[in-house]
């Protein structure tokens, strides 16, 4: 147990070393104990992980050349997304007179009676109730009420 | 040296202009000024991209935007300040939203190609690793199976070498969280690492 703890320790360091050059008391113990030979197995492993990670190619000769000139580039020849905007403002008075205007006939403006599509004559008193399209007088209801279905 | 301002320690005691008088004539207009930053930095750039994304084109790309919108931000660029930090917390933020954006999941052993197989059990043996294609492919299987947020935080400190503080800088946090970050960031590391090992024959 105590030697598993002491290898424990160092795996780290000899996770990078060729097997011959660790501590021979170590390697004997490494051959017979599966989870320590385990566990440097899998620091090895990790070892050549982030080693890998950190190969990375070097940048192309011409990568700077290509950041400038996307940066600098010229302006494409053309209109830019303002100059095709320009002629819409133009027209915004135009547009508020319209907002206004439609305001102040929603305000003031008089809204027509609805008309009745039957001719009020030789209606009975119900009828003239039922389809006359603005309310109905309070005689006429009570005329309805009281005299039936009189013509 | 300060992993953050390497290549050519633009800070340093160098008769090259250092950094923020480079960006001061960037925005008056001098375009060879941020040609000077960008030639500067670039290797950095690379590093912390390549240590992210594996495909070549996506490095390039996200180290083209790096510095595209590190020059969109100049007028922000506090004056005194190295442009190394900057541009490392850049790249970086870009991306950690590139890997978020895709789905990773943890790998096993018959997941990996031949050549993966071949590069784990030769590492795990401890024997020369002939390195190259299929360590990075088998780094990047491994790594799918961390968190965005782990490698960030492996790739800064075990990869670039950044201290706690300075990764603590990249990051926007602080250097505790840093500290307890990559704590997380090693065990979940080596958990992949041990469950892929499993599906493997015992070395010898």
């Amino acid at each position: 147990m105590t030697t598993c703890r002491a290898v424990r320790e160092q795996l780290a360091d000899w996770a990078v070393l060729p097997p011959e050059e660790i501590p021979d008391w170590a390697r004997n113990h490494l051959a017979t104990c599966r989870v320590c030979c385990r566990r440097l197995a899998t620091a090895r492993l990790v070892r050549v992980v982030v080693t890998a990670c950190g190969e990375a190619a070097p940048p192309p000769p011409e990568f700077a050349d290509r950041v400038v000139a996307t940066i600098f580039r010229e302006p494409a020849p053309g209109r830019t997304d303002a100059e095709l905007w320009r002629p819409a403002w133009g027209l915004m008075p135009a547009f508020g007179a319209v907002v206004v205007a439609l305001l102040i006939l929603f305000q003031f403006g008089v809204t027509p009676e609805p008309t009745s599509l039957f001719a009020p004559e030789g209606l009975s008193a119900g009828e003239r109730l039922v389809l006359g399209s603005s309310a109905p007088e309070t005689d006429l209801v009570l005329a309805v009420v009281l005299e039936g279905s009189e013509q | 040296m300060n992993p953050m301002t390497r290549p050519n320690g633009p800070q340093g005691e160098t008769d090259e202009p250092r950094d923020d008088a480079l960006v001061q004539r960037t925005l008056q207009g001098d375009q060879r000024a941020f040609e000077v930053l960008v030639r500067r930095y670039e290797r950095l750039v690379f590093r912390i991209a390549g240590g992210f994304l594996r495909d070549r084109r996506d490095v390039e790309d996200a180290a083209q935007e790096a510095f595209l919108r590190a020059f969109g931000a100049l007028s922000r660029f506090r004056s005194g300040a190295s442009f190394g930090p900057w541009i490392a917390q850049i790249v970086t933020r870009l991306c950690y939203d590139r890997l978020r954006a895709r789905r990773g999941r943890e790998v096993g052993w018959d997941d990996l190609s031949p050549a993966e197989q071949q590069a784990a059990s030769t590492a795990a043996a401890g024997a020369a690793s002939g390195g190259g294609a299929a360590n990075r492919d088998l780094a990047e299987r491994v790594l799918t199976g961390v968190s965005p947020k782990e490698r960030q935080i492996l790739l800064l400190q075990e990869v670039m070498g950044y201290t706690a503080a300075e990764s603590a800088q990249v990051l926007g946090c602080s250097e505790v969280a840093a500290r307890i970050r990559l704590h997380r960031a090693r065990r979940a590391m080596q958990r992949v690492a041990e469950r892929l090992l499993d599906g493997m024959d015992p070395p010898a």
